[in-house]
């Protein structure tokens, strides 16, 4: 199977292969035709324990929004594995938001809207404080990561979040109704 | 009186840590907890529980009447605090007097006196305990805050009466910025606060928070039990505590321990308490407050004395004597303990409740972990994010220091974020290493410190290949689910993995 893998600026397309050694054997090739063979096995439900060589590695895997977040030891490394019609897909999809200028704020953990700063139409700066909410005794303000105008508001005043849940949506003025 | 039943009015892992001590001694165990709070450890672990109807913290663990009715419905005798919540209410302690139910802490005029600061102040410098130098009475005109910076010294604060969160709080370098110091920080407190007034306090310079551990038994037999180091904080929140201190000698931690002594005996101290103290370059210390409970960070205490401070703290509310020589109480190696919150480092620690989809817990020799919460466990947002601590003792400080950095390594905790790489950050700094710090360090070099860190990472094609591994190996679990599936078979064996976002 072929897949494009994307590591901070570091993108790859990568062929993986079962070479007939076993179950937990794989063979990944890479764009240049290098090739590293991996003893892959899940040793917890999100957990993998890979040797290569004889070098031991162990990587926890969270799955979110189609990105996998492996976690060596406690560092976090976000990698977007997509096969090629997904990264197609998202060629587009991306190349559509950067015409549109469409951002929506989201809720970056489960919390409290404590105060919405900004109305319908307004304009804002980038950096400028849309929402606050609060978890855990802090409350934490959310800023527009863009210039632009507001364009929906699905956050009100006093409503418990879910972690990810869409607040505000910044975009262009011509986008008004 | 024989304590044979102990309500606990806390949450987390503290609660779940005084439970240990119970029953190791033969005594039950009551939780009390909220509604979120029905599936957590301290719950599982108590011989009996009772809900308290509500969410907040406000509706549940600080609600007296609630926890009354708790402990009169279970019949416990006494009731343990913990730390936070409900610990230094001196009405609280009082309401249980009345009671008749046994309040595991100093009596209620120890908290009183002791929470408010000017009397505190002023009975500690009646009981030749030293404290910052300044005024506790309000200045109201500039004559009036020239002659006192005379005689309190440069650098000095000028701080709001009603002041917090560093609103109304100015520097004063010297006699010329003075003037302007002190009209700033009157305008500001007026503004913020409605109260204009100000008073003076001598600006301590590389200040070091150095606590000392008091116990004291209802006959007046007062003892302290050495010092523990907390100047590694993070917006006036510790982070890492040790004992003993780098600063500290055999002959300042003597005259310290006097002190707190002093201090505990002032107020008539009973049971556990703390004597929080700034201590400036030249080592010269100021009485800073007393905390009238156990202390979050006293497992590092008990590392190098080998006791049990909870086990003490209901042997006193029984009545027993406490048997200590105090020349005799010498600690023996040197005790880490961090902080774990579920909050996010990379991310301007911003809280991360949710759920703790994976937990692994370190082992090994001399390692502790006190934790409230477990693999499966959800993390509220409504309460504080610290979730376990992790203690370690070896004999000298680096062997210290090479094994938290190990323990660390081991702890796992997946599917919230935690401030665990932030902890190997610190406890790997130079400043840490040297033990040269002060509470100011992580505010003013935390973000070069994150710079400096180096990451040991597997070389990006074994990420790659993993990544890309991960995501065959579900795939092919997908296909053969499908053909069960077809064939009548349960769907169930990738449970946490939303692969249909990515279609």
């Amino acid at each position: 199977m072929g897949y494009i893998v994307r590591l901070n600026a570091l993108k790859q397309r990568l062929e993986v292969e079962k070479p007939g050694l076993g179950l937990a054997r794989v063979l990944v090739r890479f764009e240049d035709g290098r090739t590293i063979e991996l003893d892959a096995h899940r040793v917890e439900p999100n957990c993998f324990s890979v040797i290569v060589g004889t070098r031991v590695y162990e990587f926890d895997c969270d799955i979110q929004n189609g990105d996998i977040e492996l976690h060596f030891g406690n560092e976090p490394l976000i990698v977007s594995v997509l096969d090629e019609r997904e990264a197609l897909l998202q060629q587009a999809k991306e190349g559509a938001a950067a015409q549109g200028g469409e951002v929506t704020v989201t809720a970056p953990m489960p919390g409290k809207v404590v105060a919405v700063l900004v109305a319908k139409g307004e304009k804002v700066e980038k950096g400028q404080g849309l929402a606050v909410i609060e978890a855990m005794k802090m409350e934490n303000e959310l800023k527009s990561p863009i210039e632009g105008v507001v364009l929906k508001i699905f956050a009100q005043e006093g409503q418990a979040l879910e972690g990810k849940a869409p607040l505000i949506t910044i975009g262009q003025a011509t986008a008004l109704p | 009186m024989n304590i044979k039943k102990v309500l606990i009015a806390n949450r987390g892992e503290v609660a779940a840590r005084i439970i240990r001590t119970l029953k190791e001694m033969g005594v039950a165990s009551v939780a009390v907890f909220s509604e979120p709070d029905r599936h957590s450890l301290h719950v599982r672990m108590a011989d009996e529980a009772v809900g308290l109807e509500g969410t907040t913290s406000r509706e549940t663990y600080l609600d007296v009447e609630k926890i009354l009715a708790a402990a009169r419905k279970t019949k416990a005798q006494a009731i343990h605090p913990g730390y936070g919540f409900l610990a230094e209410n001196p009405e609280f302690a009082e309401r249980l007097e009345e009671e008749g139910i046994v309040f595991i802490g100093p009596k209620p005029e120890a908290i009183r006196k002791m929470g408010h600061k000017t009397t505190a102040r002023q009975l500690m410098t009646e009981a030749g305990v030293p404290v910052i130098p300044g005024t506790l009475e309000p200045v109201r005109t500039l004559e009036e805050v020239q002659r006192l910076a005379e005689k309190t010294g440069y650098p000095l604060l000028i701080k709001a009466k009603a002041g917090g969160g560093g609103k109304g709080m100015r520097i004063a370098e010297g006699m010329n910025d003075l003037a302007s110091a002190f009209r700033s920080a009157a305008s500001e407190a007026l503004q913020a606060f409605g109260d204009g007034d100000v008073y003076l306090e001598k600006l301590v310079s590389k200040p070091r928070h150095i606590e000392i551990q008091v116990i004291a038994d209802t006959f007046g037999n007062t003892f302290h039990l050495l010092e523990r180091e907390c100047s590694m904080q993070r917006r006036h929140q510790k982070v890492i505590e040790e004992t003993p201190s780098v600063v500290l000698d055999d002959t300042m931690r003597e005259r310290m321990g006097e002190m707190a002594v002093r201090a505990a005996k002032a107020v008539g101290y009973e049971g556990a308490g703390t004597i929080e103290c700034l201590v400036d370059e030249n080592r010269n210390f100021y009485f800073l407050e007393m905390n009238t409970r156990l202390q979050v960070e006293h497992p590092i205490t008990e590392a190098i004395l080998g006791v049990d401070l909870v086990r003490m703290q209901v042997a006193i509310a029984r009545g027993e004597r406490l048997s200590l020589d105090q020349p005799n109480i010498k600690g023996k190696g040197h005790a880490i303990e961090c902080r774990i919150y579920a909050e996010d480092p990379d991310n301007g620690f911003l809280p991360s409740p949710g759920l703790i989809r994976s937990f692994r817990v370190p082992g090994g020799p001399f390692v502790r972990l006190d934790s409230g919460v477990f693999e499966g466990a959800k993390v509220p947002i409504y309460y504080d994010p610290i979730i376990a601590k992790l203690i370690v003792w070896d004999e000298t400080r680096p062997l210290a220091i090479k094994r938290m950095v190990r323990a660390l390594g081991e702890l796992k905790i997946r599917g919230i974020r935690s401030n665990v790489s932030f902890l190997l950050d610190v406890i790997q700094s130079k400043a840490f290493q040297t033990g040269d710090y002060d509470t100011r360090f992580l505010d003013t070099h935390w973000p070069e410190l994150k710079e400096e860190s180096e990451k040991e990472l597997p070389p990006e094609d074994v990420i790659l290949a993993t990544a890309a591994t991960v995501r065959f190996r579900q795939e092919q679990i997908q296909r053969g689910l499908g053909q069960r599936r077809a064939a009548g078979a349960q769907a169930s064996f990738w449970r946490y993995t939303p692969w249909k976002a990515l279609r």
